[in-house]
């Protein structure tokens, strides 16, 4: 994302008077990322309350260590890898997977029942390789599908290299396209 | 046709979108920014103590240091006043005097080792006639 300079400026103004403590400043940067935060840990975890915490834990985490933290560079990279850091853990730690809500509107051209049911089953199909997906590997695919990050930020957010992110990539678009294949008439 | 791989495929993302959990309503989101906030004041605040400045300190603890200083200022005048009041004699001024008979009294230098160690004695000693 592009960030002009006055952008910039503000936020290292934020930043600073955050570490002096100031609650407005730190009320800004809250309504400033918190979209972001939660679309992201949403894609993480697939469950609403547990994004939340996740994406509130992230916050003062972040609050609590901005000593730590550079000034001069972009605050959401930053905090986007402490939600990406501990959501990882928290999905690989949960047990059972979230199940997705499928959407019933498959497509405007009002199928017929029988065609509906092929659709459906299509995407529940879809919807399984998906959640088999390594958690990673269903992550670069969703930020880089979904969220129009590129290779190196998605390497970068994930502490891996971009060759990796790119092989997820291809292993990962390869499955999903068989899946979704059957409802395009055609193998990938 | 294979998409292109460097870029996002439209297909999928349509398909991987339809699977998105359903984003939090706006009333749900401004009670988490609440949340977040009720939860990191006493961090805030923390961090606004941790950057007082030392005049901050000082007012802070105004209230105890000032009766405290009033009182220890006190006791310090006390203790002057009766130290000045009942002190002892000088102990140099006994010295003195030992000197000056030692130098005015004309007796023989061995003797005056001992007139200058036990002065009143070696005085009591030293014969009037021995003055020379």
């Amino acid at each position: 994302m592009l960030r002009t300079t006055d952008e910039s400026d503000r936020e290292r103004e934020l930043l600073a008077r955050v570490r002096g403590g100031e609650r407005e400043e730190f009320g800004e940067l809250v309504d400033r990322y918190l979209p972001r935060a939660m679309a992201l840990a949403m894609r993480l975890l697939r469950h609403r309350e547990d994004a939340e915490d996740l994406v509130q834990d992230a916050f003062l985490s972040a609050l609590q260590h901005i000593d730590s933290f550079d000034l001069s560079r972009p605050f959401w990279p930053w905090l986007s890898r402490i939600i990406v850091n501990r959501g990882l853990d928290l999905a690989s730690a949960r047990s059972t997977r979230a199940t997705y809500a499928l959407d019933e509107q498959v497509s405007d051209a009002r199928p017929s029942p029988a065609e509906k049911t092929e659709q459906n089953e299509i995407r529940e199909h879809f919807r399984q390789t998906l959640a088999a997906l390594p958690e990673r590997r269903r992550l670069v695919v969703q930020l880089f599908e979904l969220d129009g990050f590129s290779v190196a930020e998605i390497a970068k957010l994930l502490d891996s290299s971009p060759a990796t992110v790119r092989w997820h990539l291809h292993v990962a678009r390869r499955q999903l396209r068989n899946a979704l294949a059957p409802l395009h008439g055609g193998d990938e | 046709m294979r998409p292109n791989d460097s870029n996002p495929d439209r297909d999928l993302a349509r398909a991987l979108r339809r699977l998105d959990p359903p984003a939090p309503t706006p009333a749900q989101m401004s009670a988490l920014a609440r949340r977040i906030m009720s939860r990191a004041v006493p961090l805030l605040d923390a961090r606004r103590r941790g950057a007082a400045t030392w005049w901050e300190y000082a007012a802070a603890w105004a209230g105890t240091l000032l009766p405290l200083g009033v009182a220890a200022a006190f006791v310090a005048a006390a203790c002057l006043v009766w130290t000045s009041t009942d002190r002892p004699a000088r102990p140099h001024a006994i010295e003195r005097a030992a000197l000056l008979r030692v130098v005015t009294h004309p007796a023989a230098s061995p003797e005056l080792v001992d007139f200058v160690l036990d002065a009143p004695v070696a005085e009591r000693s030293i014969p009037a006639g021995a003055a020379r």
